[in-house]
């Protein structure tokens, strides 16, 4: 008979018991590594928005509703707020100002079969002066781009590149793609002014959108500058908008995701508390009803040690299918909601690759491990220390 | 083989504040001999059970020194004495001491886990033949919630001498036994003894006595009288 055989005999005489802090154990590590994955999908997704976007400013209509504001900065160009094209030609002039760029939110098409989401959001840009767009795109196209051709965002999963994509009847050829970008760019199509004027002219409307408005211009200062200055002379150039740093935007939209990261850790350590409580208070349930056996161990010939070690590989083994089973089940339960989780989070990306995935499953693992260590330590110590005569006598 | 010199143990009860002091045993001197079959005798709480744990260095004494063999045995690490629990002694305690979760046969090879490796070769051969020895062969696989109390005492015997120790210590080994079921187990505690084992039994049941080669009466943490 071996320490590991009484371990597995005694596991499995007190199922219940032993489910419960498999149980909690579960419980603890799968949600680690759940908030783990989330979060870290978040942080990727704003860095890689604040790395690759690519402007020191953006400005938008000043005089848009909080609402509009909001979606703006989220990057969901779900408004219908437009300020004068002039505003570019003001901004440029601007000695500070390198480059400039418009864009135009021409509308949104509901339901659109060339994605997986939703919502297709087709934007009007100028290539000549483009630094933001072009930058992510997976190849670059032959050429020029000609009237009736447009630039996809990487959700555009469902037709190839040179395809024909219908929009409000009008025939566009998918002339590229860009690479992922874990903002609003993905679900996208972008299309020249050259088109846009095109498409209106050949009857596609876009709620009654004037090609002599504006709904952001991306604003690149000369090296130097300082951003927060400029922002503010801006102001006066061209009254009526609102310059938004780069920086700031990000911050924006890292707080708006602020809260949910707050809650994530929130409950992550309400869970950890109750973990550790629960599992403590299961296993000093076990070792005070198993005294008389800790007490014939004793007497039988075990010391202090084997007793330890008997508790530690109960302990272990418990804590170790928890973990186990935690992690199965949270990298099923992230894999079958990933797409619920990006679309909630507005990210792109949720799931590392392997290697990373490995490393998170490991590390989340060993955490959870030692999170819960000392409730399981706790009462192999106490049953260790327990005097035999005393044991064998108050059951 | 067996020397107490001067052995005090004393208990403390009740809360902190009102804690009262208990002597269980006081200042013993106790020899015992190779062969001996010992009965110490007394009311309830007379210190009989905390004598026999101190014995059996299950019990640290308050003072004075416990040698078996010739050893002071509280002088020794935690592992030596447990070693020398296992090796020397065998246990029949006053309460039900199975192990729930393991069936007859690894109730009995439980003490083989700790012996050297030589003896954990042949466990289970060992644990079937104490089995035999003790006439319950035919519940080797049973749990101990399916035992009489007549059978769990047998194989708690069984358990006790698959180590072949040269001690068995019984706290009142026949608590809670019919008579019959009582002249069984004591049949087979005599059966033990002629094998040449040292019994040393506490028990507070009269009819134990005779059993005996020599009796002790204790009252008070004291013996009063020596047979």
């Amino acid at each position: 008979m071996t320490l590991l055989y009484l371990v597995l005999q005694g596991l499995k005489e007190r199922q219940f018991r032993s489910l419960l802090i498999v149980f909690f154990i579960l419980v603890l590590t799968g949600f680690l590594l759940a908030t783990t994955v989330i979060l870290r999908g978040v942080e990727k997704s704003l860095r890689s928005g604040m790395e690759k976007l690519g402007a020191d400013i953006i400005v938008i209509p000043y005089d848009i509703t909080e609402e509009a504001q909001k979606e703006v900065l989220a990057g969901r160009l779900g408004t219908t707020d437009w300020m004068p094209a002039d505003n570019v030609r003001r901004i440029s002039e601007m000695e500070a100002v390198e480059r400039v760029s418009p864009r135009l939110y021409l509308g949104t098409i509901k339901g659109s079969s060339y994605l997986t989401n939703d919502e297709l959001f087709v934007i009007a840009f100028d290539p000549e002066t483009d630094f933001t767009i072009l930058c992510w795109l997976k190849e670059k196209p032959q050429g020029t781009l000609k009237v009736g051709d447009a630039i996809g965002g990487a959700s555009i999963n469902r037709i190839a590149t040179s395809g024909r994509i219908l929009v409000n009847d009008y025939a566009l050829t998918l002339a590229g793609k860009l690479e992922p970008t874990g903002v609003w760019y993905d679900q996208a199509l972008f299309i020249t002014f050259e088109t846009a004027r095109d498409m209106i002219a050949k009857g596609s409307t876009f709620n009654n959108v004037s090609l002599d408005t504006v709904t952001n211009i991306t604003v690149e200062l000369k090296p130097g500058y300082d951003a927060a200055k400029m922002a503010m002379e801006m102001v006066l150039v061209a009254p009526g908008i609102w310059p938004v740093q780069a920086p700031k935007l990000m911050t924006i939209l890292a707080s708006q995701r602020a809260g949910l990261i707050k809650s994530l850790f929130i409950a992550l350590g309400i869970i950890w508390i109750l973990a550790v409580i629960l599992t403590g208070f299961v296993f000093s349930i076990i070792v005070n009803e198993r005294r008389r056996e800790i007490g014939m161990l004793r007497a039988t010939g075990a010391s202090c040690n084997f007793i330890f070690r008997l508790f530690l590989a109960e302990s272990a083994i418990l804590a170790i299918g928890g973990g186990v089973a935690g992690i199965i089940l949270s990298t099923l339960f992230l894999y079958f909601t990933r797409s619920w989780i990006m679309s909630t989070l507005e990210i792109r990306a949720l799931l590392p690759a392997l290697p990373g995935l490995v490393a998170f499953i490991v590390g989340c693992f060993l955490i959870a491990l030692i999170l819960v260590l000392p409730a399981l330590l706790y009462p192999a110590v106490r049953a260790s220390r327990l005097d035999p005569a005393v044991a064998m006598r108050e059951v | 083989m067996i020397e107490l010199r001067q052995v005090s143990k004393m208990y403390f009860r009740g809360k902190r504040s009102h804690q009262v002091t208990v002597t269980a045993v006081q200042e013993i001197d106790l020899k015992i001999d190779p062969g001996e079959f010992v009965v110490i005798t007394g009311r309830s709480g007379c210190g009989k059970t905390s004598l026999l744990n101190i014995i059996a260095g299950l019990s640290r004494p308050d003072s004075g020194q416990v040698f078996v063999d010739g050893t002071d045995v509280w002088t020794m690490k935690d592992e030596d004495i447990s070693a020398l629990r296992n090796q020397k002694m065998g246990f029949m305690f006053q309460v039900p001491s199975l192990i729930p979760t393991l069936n007859v046969l690894d109730n009995v090879v439980v003490p083989t886990m700790f012996a050297p490796k030589e003896k954990q070769k042949d466990a289970y051969p060992h644990a079937k033949q104490a089995l035999k020895a003790v006439r319950l062969s035919h519940r080797m696989d049973a749990f101990p919630r399916h035992l009489s109390a007549g059978e769990e005492k047998r194989v708690v015997i069984a358990r006790a001498i698959i180590n072949n120790p040269p001690v068995l210590l019984a706290d009142e080994p026949t608590a809670n036994l019919d008579e019959l079921t009582e002249k069984e187990v004591m049949a087979l505690v005599q059966e033990i003894h002629r094998g040449g084992t040292t019994i040393i039994l506490v028990t507070h049941h009269p009819s134990l006595i005779g059993y005996g080669t020599r009796h002790l009466t204790m009252l008070d943490g004291k013996f009063v009288a020596r047979e």
